[in-house]
């Protein structure tokens, strides 16, 4: 009964790999299938256009009964991610529903780049600045997508 | 008096060819069984005319070839008339009963005779999609907590009716529904043009029922000229005919539709009725009788049939003189029966002759058959002659096979269906997955979900399996038991649309929620394998959860507290994922799961107890109360996680043999525990017994673990849970007893 991957599991990613989400991959770990790194591409006409950001998925034992747990690996200008690139979204937290996908988180987070929520902030000061003075935030966001998600090479 | 019963027969019954015969093979039937004389019997007994009677059952015995069988037929018409004379009401009813029965058998041996089956039959997966209520195609099905499901129009009529049940099983719900989403999208998909017209069909039966004729007429028209033969749509315009009351019209579409579905009842029925309001109550009997013989279960039909027969019965035994309402077509009529008792047409094979008599005398009398729609009208006259010759004569052989031709052609569109499905499958196999995706998608109609040849309808939103053990929740969602379970146990929420299910889970902790017969069945029809396979899987998950024997099985650990043998543990069981024990406790049968305390080290304590479950009650929000009293020790040799809860396998720890004797150290302790608790409040005492118990007996206890008063105290004794940890662990009864002796030494100093 203990042990293996849940069949879930092992189709979500399956279809992942199969039909991938434009803008967005996700491969596992090879050691640990639960593991994810995930590439978001800065969605168009948004501050993080031609960013291309990293990010960790784990799927946790109870998952899918549980959220997936996501986290940004680049740094990004963005009110509702931390320094430490936490997450503030609702269906990683209480909204959760074991219908939704890895898919569909990937997809919500991409949304989350389009349209930053500054009324409910995790990074206060990023949104304190972008309700002051919106268009310098976006300026910065601007900036700091260019130094640390642009592949320069 | 012969020729006038032969002729009121006649009058009874206009198409008296069909009729006669009936007659006779009911009389043949009858004289098969062995039943004639007794029924003659009967009748002549009641009526007093034994005379007659026996003159009959000679007659009957003595002749046997054709014509004379004819000549039963007013025979047998006769002693029924004779009794409904005589007979009071109560008679009449016994009597006229018994004349329906063996009409309607007689028919019913007929059909069966000639057609090699006479049910209408259905496909095994149109089955399945059928309302049983409207007999239809589900139209927004909605399965009701039970796992039935129906059309919401069909449940709203019956709900409107008074009645709360489920029609299927009878079973209560008050729950608001909405349709089934995935039983209405898979009919989409297996039946595409059936559930458009289906669809249409509702649409136009509501412009009816508000009269708003000239849309419904404008509706039904364009949807005949794409589906001329459907006969739901035209059983449809044929009641908008009749609320125009223009009855020839709707005789015409009806005619159309008898020849296009000679078997389907409710057509023969609307036919009937229509008949009969146009004061043709004959032929309106024999459409009667015939959708009795096809339903022989369906009260209303029979019951129609019933007061049919009755007038005709009565106005003969009411005039001397035979009103001919229908005076003009006597002739016809005594030339057919003429015919019909000179033997010639027993087999009624209609000559050309006939037939146009009879198309002649449908044109004369339905003179509205050539009208406003021209062409229409003149197919229809056209095609009512064949139902006529085809679909009442008794040995056509030339359209035996039309209604199986139809089921044919329908079983084949739906197997090109399926077949569809396993070639695309096939096809795809060979493709690349990315392309194999994009057919996919273009091919969304024909059911095909990449690698898989499982729909994705049919597929578990939260396991991602072909559906096991379907439940549809009230917002019409389906998800196999256990998943939607674990689901309910962490929140209340459906997990596809947020609806707050907490009424839902009530009947789903009173264990009234059923499968939904519809996917199951479709499961089991068109997946047979890997519902199978599904089963297997989920009874292996069940064994392996149950078995704890060997130290290979890994048992479920609750995390709690510590636990010791024989003494009560009643738990609360909140958590989600203990929830989920329980219920595998449960389900699996095994009842028991291991209990440690917990470890901020290694999760949780290296020894625990096994907790047997004796009863559980659960709250109508999920949570529950468990009692459970523990068995046996065991040691902790790895640990595990599973689906959120530890797990472990373990080594089972029993008392070592004691060659010393213990029983002088055993009466001393057990006396200082005693004495301890005398000494104790009478506070502390009663909350002592509440959360342990009472005091075992000093005698009871086990070989593998010792007396149980000993446990007792254990749990009672103000210790701290790392010395009590290393009690629970001695294998030796003597070592146990000793430092049992020391701690109450010093309780006991100190109070």
């Amino acid at each position: 009964m203990s042990g293996g991957l849940p069949r879930r599991i092992v189709k979500e990613t399956q279809r992942l790999l199969a039909e991938p989400v434009p803008g967005i991959k996700a491969t596992p770990h090879e050691e640990n299938a639960r593991y994810f790194d995930v590439f978001v591409d800065g969605p168009k006409e948004s501050p993080f256009e031609k960013g291309c950001f990293k990010l960790e998925l784990f799927l946790p034992e109870e998952y899918p009964m549980s959220p997936p747990k996501v986290r940004f690996n680049t740094k990004i200008y963005h009110p509702n991610i931390d320094k430490l690139g936490r997450i503030c979204l609702d269906i990683l937290k209480d909204k959760w529903s074991p219908a939704l996908q890895i898919r569909t988180v990937l997809l919500s987070i991409q949304a989350l780049l389009s349209a930053p929520n500054p009324d409910d902030p995790l990074a206060n000061d990023v949104a304190e600045l972008w309700k002051t003075n919106e268009a310098k935030a976006i300026e910065t966001a601007r900036q700091w997508t260019h130094m640390y998600a642009v592949n320069k090479s | 008096m012969r020729t006038e019963i032969i002729f009121s027969a006649d009058q009874a019954h206009k198409s008296s060819t069909r009729l006669l015969l009936f007659f006779r093979i009911h009389i043949y039937i009858r004289e098969q069984h062995k039943t004639y004389t007794c029924t003659t019997y009967n009748i002549r007994t009641m009526l007093s005319y034994q005379f007659m009677g026996k003159q009959k059952k000679q007659q009957c015995n003595s002749l046997g070839n054709n014509s004379v069988k004819i000549r039963r037929v007013d025979k047998a018409f006769e002693p029924y008339r004779q009794a409904f004379i005589h007979g009071d009401i109560q008679q009449q009813s016994y009597i006229i009963n018994e004349f329906v029965s063996s009409l309607v058998a007689a028919e019913y041996a007929k059909l069966t005779e000639e057609r090699g089956y006479c049910m209408e039959k259905c496909l095994p997966i149109e089955e399945i999609f059928t309302c049983n209520l409207c007999r239809e195609l589900l139209h927004v099905p909605v399965t009701l907590v039970c796992g039935h499901t129906f059309c919401l129009e069909c449940l709203g009529n019956y709900e409107r009716e008074g009645r709360t049940m489920c029609p299927g099983c009878g079973q209560e719900s008050n729950l608001h529904y909405t349709s089934n989403i995935v039983v209405r999208e898979l009919s989409r998909i297996c039946f595409p043009e059936k559930t458009s017209i289906r669809n249409c069909i509702v649409e136009a039966n509501n412009l009816l029922r508000e009269r708003k004729m000239e849309e419904f007429m404008e509706l039904t028209k364009n949807l005949l000229t794409k589906y001329p033969e459907n006969v739901d749509l035209l059983h449809l315009r044929a009641n908008g005919y009749q609320c125009l009351k223009s009855y020839s019209d709707a005789l015409n579409v009806l005619d159309f539709a008898c020849t296009l579905a000679p078997f389907c009842t409710k057509v023969l029925y609307a036919r009937g009725e229509l008949l009969a309001s146009i004061d043709e109550p004959e032929e309106a009997m024999v459409m009667f009788l015939r959708a009795s013989a096809l339903k022989p279960n369906d009260l209303t039909y029979r019951g129609r049939l019933t007061s049919c027969l009755e007038k005709p019965l009565r106005n003969i035994c009411n005039s001397s003189e035979l009103c001919s309402p229908s005076s003009s077509y006597n002739a016809d009529h005594e030339a057919t029966t003429k015919r019909v008792l000179k033997g010639l047409p027993v087999k009624s094979e209609p000559n050309f002759d006939e037939s146009t008599t009879t198309a002649q005398n449908m044109s004369r009398r339905r003179p509205a058959c050539i009208n406003e729609d021209g062409q229409v009208g003149h197919r229809n006259v056209a095609v009512t002659m064949n139902s006529n010759e085809h679909a009442f004569t008794t040995d056509s052989t030339d359209h035996r096979g039309d209604p199986t031709c139809r089921t044919d052609a329908t079983e084949k569109t739906v197997d090109t269906l399926m077949d569809q499905d396993r070639s695309c499958y096939k096809k795809e196999e060979t493709k690349n997955i990315s392309q194999c995706q994009r057919v996919s998608c273009i091919q969304r109609n024909i059911i095909v979900p990449p690698k898989s040849n499982i729909p994705s309808e049919l597929e578990c939103k939260l396991c991602f399996n072909l559906l096991y053990e379907p439940v549809t929740t009230s917002c019409g969602h389906s998800f196999c038991r256990a998943c939607l379970e674990r689901c309910l146990d962490h929140r209340f929420h459906c997990p596809c649309c947020r609806t707050n299910l907490q009424s839902y889970l009530e009947h789903f902790i009173m264990k009234n929620v059923g499968t939904c017969k519809v996917l199951e069945s479709l499961c089991l029809l068109k997946f047979k394998d890997e519902y199978q396979t599904r089963r297997l899987a989920y009874e292996k998950e069940l064994l392996d959860f149950s078995r704890c024997e060997s130290n290979k099985d890994e048992i479920p650990i609750f995390v709690c507290t510590l636990a010791v043998p024989d003494i009560a543990c009643p738990l609360h069981i909140f958590e989600p994922r203990y929830k989920l024990m329980i219920r595998r406790c449960i389900e699996s049968g095994s009842r028991q799961f291991g209990m440690c305390a917990p470890d901020p080290e290694q999760t949780f304590a290296t020894v625990g107890t096994m907790l047997h479950i004796n009863d559980v009650n659960f709250l109508p929000d999920g949570r529950s109360v468990v009692h459970t009293v523990g068995s046996r020790r065991f040691q902790v040799l790895e640990r595990g996680l599973q689906d959120g809860y530890n797990t472990a396998k373990v080594a089972w720890l029993q008392d070592e043999c004691d060659e010393s004797d213990y029983t002088k150290l055993n009466c001393e302790v057990y006396n200082m525990m005693i004495q301890w608790f005398e000494k104790l409040p009478s506070e502390q005492k009663i909350c002592i017994v509440k959360a342990v118990g009472r005091l075992p007996d000093a005698l009871q206890g086990t070989n593998e673990n010792g007396p149980s008063w000993l446990w007792w105290l254990l749990v009672a004794m103000p210790l701290n849970h790392e010395a009590k940890q290393i009690i629970l662990s001695m294998t030796s009864i003597t070592e146990r007893l000793n430092s049992a002796k020391r701690f109450l030494a010093i309780l006991l100093s100190r109070l």
